[in-house]
């Protein structure tokens, strides 16, 4: 259905048929605006190894207390699974790759968004998981990036 | 504006738009049947008409759930920002936003629109600030990043 609409966003575009880019949904307009980003970032994350090139951008939290957020690790992750390193990048931050497709699920599906269990367990497992990958001990180093 | 309907050859209508989204959902038109009113120069797929339903919002019939006109349908939680906030702008606002957004739907529950429509708000209002936040830090580090600001010390903030 996505790939459909996806299908013709493209068509309007190349045809300069503007008009018809009118009659998308709210939901598949913020897609197509999040799909370009996402591409040029895996474009330039394969290019440049975010372990060597200081330009990507950093994590505020992390610079400024030197804590590892839940989101920490994730740009390394994914230039490594760029790469087929994929148990390197899992390592770079497990959570992500559990978290992925959680939030692509709840993108298309906005009435389990609204579920008061689904935001709470979001919140109880984002939390937990920030305390535990700053522990210094095994097994909790695994979760570090 | 009064829309004409063509397939297979044969013209119909005109129809008001309304009158063209009602048929599109009983199934005697579909997206790919053409289209043409006043203004344009050439018939079109009536998904490509301004004021056509999306193919999106249509039930699709057998999973139709009974709260389609419910409150709930109009107040979003803005829960996928509120994680995608936490996930990738690193900070604590995202949970602020997951926090309100998980409150929504017990409040629409209890029947008390107003506060879950707050609540809503306010999920999507920090989800932002933390993005917002975020981005800005994330630009400034990666200016300093890029001039050699910092030779060491920052090694893995990515």
């Amino acid at each position: 259905m996505h790939l459909v609409h996806l299908r013709k966003v493209l068509r309007a575009l190349t045809s300069r048929d503007y008009e018809s880019l009118k009659i998308l949904s709210a939901k598949n307009k913020t897609l197509i605006c999040l799909l370009g980003p996402i591409l040029i970032g895996c474009v330039l994350l394969y290019f440049f190894d975010p372990h060597a090139n200081d330009f990507y951008p950093k994590c505020t939290v992390k610079k400024l207390t030197g804590l590892d957020c839940p989101g920490c690790g994730s740009t390394r992750a994914v230039y490594l699974f760029l790469h087929g390193e994929f148990s390197e990048g899992f390592s770079r931050n497990p959570l992500l790759f559990i978290g992925f497709p959680v939030i692509v699920l709840l993108f298309f599906r906005p009435s389990l968004a609204r579920k008061s269990w689904v935001g709470w367990t979001a919140a109880i497992v984002l939390v937990t998981y920030s305390v535990l990958r700053n522990i210094p001990v095994e097994p909790f180093i695994y979760l570090a990036p | 504006m009064q829309v004409y309907v063509g397939r297979n050859g044969e013209k119909f209508g005109p129809y008001s738009i309304d009158q063209v989204n009602e048929f599109i959902k009983q199934g005697k038109y579909s997206f790919e049947d053409l289209g043409w009113h006043e203004g344009m120069e050439e018939w079109k797929p009536l998904r490509t008409i301004a004021g056509v339903i999306d193919e999106n919002e249509i039930p699709i019939s057998g999973s139709s759930s009974p709260n389609k006109t419910s409150p709930t349908e109009q107040v979003p939680s803005h829960l996928v920002w509120g994680i995608l906030a936490t996930l990738c702008c690193c900070l604590p606002l995202g949970i602020v936003s997951i926090v309100h957004a998980s409150k929504v739907e017990g409040l629409l529950a209890a029947g008390d629109i107003e506060k879950a429509k707050e609540n809503s708000k306010k999920a999507a209002m920090w989800a932002w600030i933390s993005f917002g936040i975020s981005i800005i830090g994330g630009i400034i580090w990666g200016i300093l990043g890029a001039f050699g600001a910092f030779a060491e010390g920052f090694e893995g903030a990515y």
